[in-house]
């Protein structure tokens, strides 16, 4: 298997085979974390560029992470998404900071699309790390590889995922990577959050809580928002808890190995009730740990498919995509 | 090449040499016209005269130039992205030689010296007529009422917010009511805001997946359901505007049986796109109402065979490259479409079979004629001669880049269309065409300033 992209927008556009990939790589990433000396010269010579336009810790930290132990050269930027709106736009932002000459751009934005817009645009890399409501590829493929520790193959296994569907990109990543491993994969939550057509994304929707999770191998809790109750979408919290907050009674009617993940930040008490974050089926700090990892192969695949063209030695798909050969100018 | 404007100066000239559409009748048929005063003076099923003043139309269709009921010219207010004069350019390039212009400007087209304003406009470009369409409500609103019968006496042809709906049915229902002294004809954008709020595009399996907020159909059925018994209530004529959802069809055939004055545009690229071409967050495909699905694509092609939707207009929304050239959610709604509407319905309707070429030109001749009830639009005699010259067969592949308006947002970008203006005449003047010299294609412009008073 080789990988010859030159992005990271999003896991739709990836084969079940890359999807593989990147989680075996980041497999043998795991064990750097655990060395004395937690670094790499994998990334030397590259200079990658963290560009966050909404607010994030946990991810811009184990990407700034990832991009250290492997000896990149990272610079941070960060905007809130409607000063850049304002001004600058996305397009001149990234072509200043292109002219210094950046290898990676790792971006979070709020418009979704905004990554593909950019990687259609400029030289460098692009790794989606969340756009709007669309996808966050990384954070799909570290629950993944997360749920593979505890469950090894996932076809056929039911992975629920439980809370504001509509608007999580967590969520979009996690359908298209599951899909294409062959989990079964089942969305709870309250009507308005569930998307249109959710058949068209291959998987099943049930309303009904305590059904859903009958059997399930992975319960993957997701944020709920208190804008969402702002907009009209649920009545209260308070409503959203009575009826969808994965509670102790739940964890009798998952599988016998079945696991609790939740990509942060958590609301205790609303999402998920303190004693499950907390409970032996927990596997949410594992989560971050695999992140890390996950990123670590994520830059590394990106890196050696970058010298490989510089060396003329494949023919990226994503090159079409751009139309230009001049990726490395 | 000899100069076709030496041959028009005289003001009379046959052309001949052409197979004649007359969209009304459904015919085609070989012929020759003669010019006469700006006016069609004399149809022939033969050749020009022997001694006759002639231009040689190589065989083409000739056929009355293009009525466009939806046209977005920017000015005043936006000439970055469009002027009067670059709009009525886009016009003569693409067989048109009628618009109606949107009220939507800097400021709104909401009295009457704003209609003079434009169609002043209109007459110094000498390319194509302006009929400016006036706001129901001041500023476009939707509070007060803006003087309709002002506008009306100024040329306003119709009356419209669009861009927006008008939101308060009481409101609109006084606009038709107040509109029944001149008979005035309301143009609506209809769209159910409360459910369209936030939405970038079709809500559907696309929109699902891209992780871009919906707007339902249910947003313009509801609407236009609203419009049509509004309609009904108080006998005011009615217009609805850009027609994208196959629901919609179905409340205006019923409407339509049930005899309330309704009649309905949809446009080129919701007969030839779908929500799935937006799977790239190619804004060039976003517009208001969006792209949706095939099924209403076919319901819309239906509606356009049986008569339910009385034309194709193209509601040209010309953006610039620095609006649209960002990300999705950023970017504003609209396309450009007056350069190739007809290229796009001969490719849609004539090239699938579903239509003869005379009745897919009446869908943008004589039957918008009929809507807003001009004279233009018909292969009569004394009909104004207002012509385009085409080539039903040629092939041609669209850019943008090529483009005579100001803006070059077409969601057409590197498809392949079939049909191809040659020449437009406006008022019996040529004032468009395309040539080949030394095996190069050229364009030219010549504006009408013979006629500049019959034109707006």
């Amino acid at each position: 298997m080789s990988f010859d992209r030159m992005h990271l927008l999003d896991l739709e556009s990836l084969s079940r085979e890359e999807i593989l990939h990147i989680l075996d790589t980041a497999e043998s990433f795991r064990e750097i974390s655990e060395r004395e000396i937690k670094k790499v010269p994998t990334l030397r010579g590259f200079t990658v560029v963290n560009l966050f336009f909404e607010d994030s810790t946990r991810t811009r930290i184990s990407f700034e992470l990832a991009e250290k132990r492997l000896s990149a050269d990272v610079v941070n930027f960060s905007s809130s998404n409607s000063s850049v709106k304002k001004g600058e736009s996305l397009l001149d932002t990234v072509e200043n900071l292109l002219a210094m000459k950046m290898d990676i751009i790792v971006m979070r934005h709020g418009a979704s699309g905004a990554p593909h817009y950019l990687a259609e645009r400029v030289p460098a890399s692009v790794i989606n790390a969340g756009d709007g409501k669309h996808e966050h590829p990384t954070q799909g493929l570290l629950d993944m590889l997360t749920m593979r520790h505890h469950l090894g193959d996932l076809g056929g296994r039911k992975v629920v995922i439980v809370g504001d569907i509509l608007h999580s990109r967590v969520a979009r990543s996690n359908i298209q990577g599951l899909t294409k491993l062959g989990a079964e994969v089942v969305l709870c939550g309250p009507p308005t959050f569930i998307p249109p057509k959710p058949e068209s994304l291959g998987v099943s929707v049930d309303y009904d809580l305590g059904r859903a999770l009958e059997g399930a191998h992975v319960v993957n809790v997701l944020r709920v928002q208190k804008e969402r109750q702002e907009n009209g979408l649920m009545p209260s919290m308070r409503a959203y808890a009575r009826d969808w907050q994965v509670g102790l009674e739940h964890l009798e009617l998952l599988d016998k190995d079945g696991i609790i993940l939740h990509p942060g930040p958590m609301n205790r008490g609303v999402e998920i009730a303190q004693e499950v974050a907390d409970g032996p089926r927990s596997v949410i700090l594992e989560q971050v740990t695999n992140g890390l990892a996950v990123r670590m192969a994520v830059l590394y695949l990106l890196s050696e498919a970058r010298k490989k063209l510089k060396r003329g030695e494949t023919e990226s798909p994503d090159l079409q995509l751009q139309g230009k050969s001049e990726v490395l100018s | 090449m000899k100069d076709w404007n030496e041959i028009c100066e005289s003001g009379e000239f046959w052309i001949e040499n052409v197979k004649v559409v007359d969209p009304e009748a459904g015919r085609v048929f070989e012929g020759a016209l003669r010019i006469a005063d700006g006016h069609i003076a004399e149809i022939r099923e033969s050749g020009a005269p022997e001694s006759a003043t002639a231009l040689d139309g190589e065989g083409l269709h000739l056929a009355p130039g293009l009525i466009d009921l939806h046209v977005h010219l920017r000015e005043p207010g936006f000439e970055e992205k469009e002027t009067v004069r670059t709009g009525a350019m886009a016009a003569a390039r693409g067989g048109v030689t009628t618009i109606c212009s949107m009220p939507n400007t800097d400021p709104i087209c909401d009295d009457g010296s704003k209609v003079a304003f434009i169609r002043a406009r209109a007459r110094q470009a000498g390319l194509c007529r302006v009929l400016p369409v006036g706001a129901i409500t001041r500023g476009s609103d939707g509070k007060q009422l803006a003087d309709l019968g002002e506008m009306h006496d100024e040329g306003a042809i119709a009356f419209s917010d669009d861009g927006w709906p008008v939101r308060d049915a009481g409101i609109l229902r006084k606009a038709m009511q107040l509109g029944r002294a001149w008979d005035l004809l309301i143009m609506s954008h209809s769209e159910e805001a409360s459910l369209s709020k936030g939405g970038q595009m079709h809500e559907g399996s696309v929109s699902s997946k891209l992780g871009l907020e919906g707007i339902p159909r249910e947003s313009e059925e509801i609407a236009v359901d609203r419009e049509v018994r509004l309609a009904k209530l108080t006998g005011a004529r009615l217009h609805i505007c850009h027609v994208s959802s196959g629901g919609s069809v179905d409340i205006i055939r019923r409407a339509k049986a049930d005899g309330v004055r309704v009649t309905a545009e949809t446009t080129p690229h919701y007969l030839l796109l779908d929500h799935g071409a937006l799977s790239t967050y190619d804004s060039h495909k976003k517009m208001n109402p969006p792209l949706r699905e095939k099924s209403d694509q076919e319901s819309l092609v239906q509606g356009l065979i049986d008569g339910t939707l009385d034309a194709v207009a193209t509601d040209h929304a010309p953006h610039t490259e620095i609006e649209k050239n960002v990300e999705f959610a950023y970017a504003p709604f609209g396309v450009t479409g007056l350069e190739t509407s007809l290229a796009a319905v001969i490719t849609r309707m004539v090239d699938t079979g579903l239509l003869d070429i005379p009745k897919a030109l009446a869908l943008m001749t004589s039957k918008p004629a009929a809507v807003i009830g001009v004279e233009q639009g018909r292969m009569a005699e004394g009909a104004p001669a207002d012509l385009v010259l085409f080539d039903p067969d040629e092939r041609w592949t669209v850019r943008g880049g090529e483009t005579a308006s100001r803006s070059d947002n077409t969601p057409f970008e590197g498809m392949e269309l079939r049909g191809r203006v040659r020449a437009t005449f406006l008022a019996g003047r040529p004032v468009f065409r395309r040539y080949t010299e030394d095996g190069k294609s050229l364009e030219s412009f010549t504006p009408n300033l013979a006629k500049q008073a019959a034109i707006a």
